[in-house]
């Protein structure tokens, strides 16, 4: 029960005091708003969230040194940090006082949770709203006002330490996210209205009329776009612009219907006979406002009569007299019957000569002659074949990484340094007027050696900093750095899993594996057997002093109460001398001869019961009785005082 | 503006307003398939909806990509620090992570790199030699008009700071007072030895001669180009397009664009990152594209009668820092970017 309880604490902290049982009340956007135009001017503090409107306290926050903070410091009563400002501006989780400091959450709880906030897609953001990032203990949030046309956005934030709580433009990382505070009642619909040339609806969208060439109006007739080619009010019809396509439309209380082509029917919509616009022949008028032409016309080589009211009527000339306009043309124009004119034949090129046959005007090649064809950039200008052509100006300056060009008459040769790119990274490079140069230069580089790293230029070369760590200090894996990246490959065999109660561990699949517990029982019932950083402790019981049996036997009385002794035979090569079992060396130890290891399981030692009353039965071959005795019963109490510990 | 309100508009009002524009039909007939100019129509409310797409990319299957040809190389490359050849870095705890803001070009190739974590220019010449000179720590933009430098702390001091490029030394002092939020600066302009303020990535309002003497306030719709005949405007669409509108500079400020080019991306536009034409009308565009996985960042030139559109892809910013200008045209015709990795910077140039 209590490690329950306690997990939930912890989980309470992780998820922010909402878990408090507090509750954010209903709020506008235009409440957060308020809230965070207040903070602009306040100073940034690190974990702080109190700042009182309009107050001309505004504390203050000391960097030392560049990285920003925590490496800072602030005094006075009043700033913010980035999540600190948000979620105070929303007032969340619980209505809290702006001076008050309280700082609920942070980055890593907007990015991880959804408390008091949800997660929209970031193209809806609206007015209110907030865009956080949080990485890798990194992290900002800022509140958003409004986007501009590149996609950066007006926003309220603590910026940080040198920049205090500011109003201003900026971008927007695709690392960021969008937030929005939960429980915020949207504001009461809009009356419908003009604002300028926009029209804003009844829920508060905005539109602009501009956009489809037209105006806001708001008169007796209700609050529309009004096209810009239309009255307001009343029903006619009107010419769009671009009369020569024709287009005709009727204008009903200043929105255009029925929009018609008169060009479908080689007719120009034309206003120029008064009233309402209507369709004119093409043949009778010369442009869309001007009236149309009374009289006879060449259309075709056939004559037509124009009426003042743009209607035509066809009056055919005489066979051998075909219908001529003054310059030969077939379209409109007055004209008559009889011979073809040219009228003015001059096609104002000097390199021709320019004639009249038969109502054609011809243009012959001129003789050769000097000429200006008009581009400063050509030299030795002739008239050939009809044309004035001239040499374009040779600009060459002989140095292959300038562009060379004509500008104006005059040549111009641009250094390119691109083009002197040597690809050493340890170099700079650049074209002047004798060509390309490639001058040392220092900072990192990239040796192309992917092992490497901290690589640096020196003297005009990419030198190799120091190797790549791949050591994962991982026993059971073999590194290496290979290809530019480290390799990780798994081994097997032994290993070591840091816990000397293991025995056996074990490296499978790049890790080492826990092998089977340390087996510490001693065989005696009333003893609670366990490991101990390697060791076997044996708790309860009474201590005991292992005796020796013979040269070759150790003597174990029993802890217990009423249980027989072990009697433990030495293994080969070993003998008892004073309670344990030693080596055949005199004086060395095989390691299954000390008395703390007496009651292990080892495998050094066979056991097994004897009677408990037969102690005497027991010699220990030691010369020195009382010291061995003496030994076995430090280290026995030593155990039991461990076991205690 | 909702579908319903939308379409009901479109039904009132007739598509035969916007008539159709034979010159520009030719040219789209003419010129590539995938980036063509359109019939200028005015765009609605700029709402992020468009703004900051997250969908899956909307790549146009039909439409072929976009013809690489514009040249690339790594000028150089900058790790996090504050040696002398190293860039400031803030990243980590709950602050807007940040790295250098701004760069820009002069005449002869040099390149300023605004290392204000440092509080300082770091200028590359094209010898590969090193400079710098001071900048306030919250400066957020630069200009350079030779022999001065003027730098831009929107947010903090709010004012322009004029300094000589030879030793350092501020000159002068310039506050912003002639803009209402000097936080919604977009950029530093200089057009016709003047200099600007951009909004919003949208009006330019003249703040003073580049020499720093006084001049009457003048707004300007769009960024002016060298010739001094147009002006461009750019805008995302819909998620994976861009267009680019050019205007006369002597025509008024809500009148029809000349000219409206438009690209179709592979990817989703995260955001606009530069725009500005060249001495000879070239026109370039650069682009963030992707999202967090997969960043993407492509420079678009078209040639200066809209043809010939080509396209380089640039070293991407692979991290959450702010930046302001990455990515600057030289007066040379060259392009500059900043790419971001975890361990620093890179500067590299593009080249027609």
């Amino acid at each position: 029960m209590i490690r329950r309880l306690a997990y939930s604490l912890i989980l309470a902290s992780l998820l922010g005091p909402s878990l408090a049982w507090a509750n954010p009340d209903p709020m506008t956007r235009d409440q957060i708003v308020a809230n965070s135009k207040s903070v602009v001017g306040f100073s940034y503090w690190w974990g702080g969230a109190a700042w009182a409107p309009g107050s001309s306290s505004k504390g203050k926050c000391t960097p030392k040194g560049s990285s920003g903070c925590p490496n800072c410091t602030h005094s006075g009563s009043y700033g913010a940090d980035c999540s600190g400002f948000v979620a105070k501006a929303w007032q969340i989780d619980k209505p809290t006082a702006l001076d008050k400091n309280y700082h609920p959450y942070s980055t890593w709880h907007f990015d991880t949770y959804t408390t008091w906030w949800t997660k929209p897609a970031k193209g809806d953001a609206k007015r209110a709203d907030a865009f956080n990032y949080n990485s890798n203990g990194a992290g900002h949030v800022w509140m958003f006002d409004k986007g501009d046309p590149w996609g950066s956005a007006y926003a309220w934030e603590c910026k940080g330490c040198s920049y205090g709580c500011v109003y201003n433009l900026r971008t927007v990382s695709s690392y960021y996210g969008l937030i929005r505070r939960k429980l915020i009642t949207d504001p009461p619909a809009c009356k419908k209205h003009c604002e300028g040339t926009a029209i804003i609806d009844e829920t508060c969208d905005k539109g602009d009329c501009a956009a489809y060439a037209a105006s806001c109006v708001d008169d007796s007739l209700g609050v529309r776009c009004v096209s810009n080619f239309c009255p307001a009010k009343g029903k006619t019809q009107v010419c769009l612009p671009d009369a020569k396509n024709g287009k005709i439309a009727t204008c009903d209380n200043g929105a255009l219907k029925d929009q018609g082509n008169c060009g479908a029917y080689g007719a120009w919509c034309s206003t120029a006979l008064g009233g309402a616009a209507k369709c004119v022949s093409g043949l009778c008028a010369t442009s869309a406002t001007a009236k149309p032409v009374a009289g006879d016309l060449c259309y075709n080589g056939k004559r037509y009569t124009c009426a003042p009211s743009g209607d035509i009527a066809e009056a055919p000339c005489p066979a051998d007299q075909p219908c001529q306009t003054a310059a030969g043309k077939t379209g409109p124009g007055s004209g008559s019957c009889g011979p073809k004119p040219c009228g003015n034949c001059d096609d104002g090129n000097p390199c021709t000569d320019d004639s009249c046959n038969d109502g054609t005007c011809v243009h012959a090649a001129s003789a050769a002659k000097a000429c200006d064809d008009g581009n400063p950039c050509s030299e030795g200008d002739v008239c050939g074949a009809g044309t004035c052509k001239g040499m374009s100006k040779v600009c060459d300056d002989g140095v292959a990484c300038t562009t060379d060009s004509c500008a104006a008459g005059a040549c111009v040769h641009q250094g390119d340094d691109v083009q002197c790119d040597d690809g050493n990274p340890c170099t700079a490079d650049l074209c002047d007027k004798s060509g390309c140069k490639h001058n040392n230069q220092d900072g990192a580089c990239d040796d192309g050696d992917g092992c490497t790293v901290g690589n640096g230029c020196k003297d005009g070369a990419c030198v190799t900093g120091t190797a790549a760590r791949c050591d994962d200090e991982n026993t059971c894996t073999q590194d290496a750095c290979e290809e530019g990246g480290c390799v990780h490959t798994p081994l097997t065999g032994a290993c070591s899993d840091g816990n000397p109660c293991t025995e056996g561990d074990y490296c499978a699949q790049g890790q080492c594996l826990a092998g089977k517990d340390k087996d510490c029982d001693d065989g005696f019932a009333c003893t609670v057997d366990s490991c101990e950083a390697g060791g076997c402790v044996h708790a309860g019981g009474s201590p005991q002093v292992p005796v020796c049996q013979g040269s070759g036997k150790v003597f174990m009385p029993s802890p217990c109460p009423n249980e027989p002794g072990q009697v433990r035979i030495c293994s080969p090569g070993t003998s008892c001398m004073t309670g344990t079992c030693v080596g055949s060396d005199a004086g060395s130890s095989d390691g299954s001869g000390s008395l703390g290891s007496l009651g292990d399981s080892n495998g050094s030692q066979g056991t097994k019961s004897v009677a408990a009353a037969n102690p005497s039965g027991c010699s220990t071959g030691s010369s020195h009785p009382a010291t061995s005795l003496a030994l076995a019963a430090a280290a026995l109490i030593v155990g039991y005082r461990r076991r205690r510990a | 503006m909702n579908r319903g309100m939308r379409a009901a508009m479109a039904v009132a009002l007739l598509a035969a307003c916007a008539p159709p524009q034979p010159s520009l039909s030719a040219h789209t007939a003419a010129g590539p398939v995938q980036v063509h100019p359109v019939a200028a129509t005015a765009s609605g409310g700029s709402r992020l909806a468009k703004a900051v797409p997250t969908q899956a990319a909307h790549a146009d299957s039909a439409a072929p990509a976009i013809p690489s040809g514009l040249r690339v190389r790594t000028v150089r490359q900058f790790a996090w620090g504050s040696g002398p050849s190293q860039l400031g870095h803030v990243h980590g705890g709950e602050q807007n992570p940040e790295a250098p803001m701004a760069l820009d070009v002069d005449a002869q190739g040099s390149v300023y790199i605004l290392d204000q974590v440092n509080e300082r220019v770091l200028i590359t010449r094209r010898d590969g030699t090193l400079a710098q000179v001071p900048a306030p720590r919250t400066a957020q933009d630069l200009l350079v008009a030779t022999p001065q430098l003027w730098l831009l702390d929107r947010l903090v001091g709010r004012e322009l700071q004029r300094v000589d490029l030879s030793n350092g030394a501020l000159l002068q002092t310039l506050p912003l007072t002639a803009v209402a939020e000097p936080g919604t600066i977009s950029a530093l302009w200089a057009h016709a030895g003047d200099l600007y303020a951009e909004l919003g990535h949208s009006e330019l309002v003249r703040l003073a001669q580049l020499q720093g003497a006084s001049r009457p306030q003048l707004s300007v719709f769009g960024r002016p180009t060298p010739d001094g005949l147009r002006r461009l405007t750019a805008a995302r669409v819909v998620p994976n397009q861009v267009t680019v509108q050019v205007r006369r500079l002597s025509d008024a400020d809500d009148a029809p664009p000349v000219r409206a080019l438009q690209a179709t991306l592979p990817s989703d536009v995260q955001q606009i990152v530069e725009l500005a034409a060249d001495a000879i009308g070239r026109i370039w565009l650069v682009v963030d594209l992707g999202d967090a996985a997969h960043p993407v960042r492509q420079a678009l030139m078209w040639e200066a009668d809209f043809s010939d559109p080509r396209r380089a892809d640039l070293a991407p910013w692979r991290g959450p820092e702010e930046t302001l200008r990455p990515a600057r045209l030289a007066p040379s015709g060259h392009l500059f970017a900043l790419g971001l990795t975890a361990d620093g910077l890179s500067l590299q140039e593009v080249a027609p």
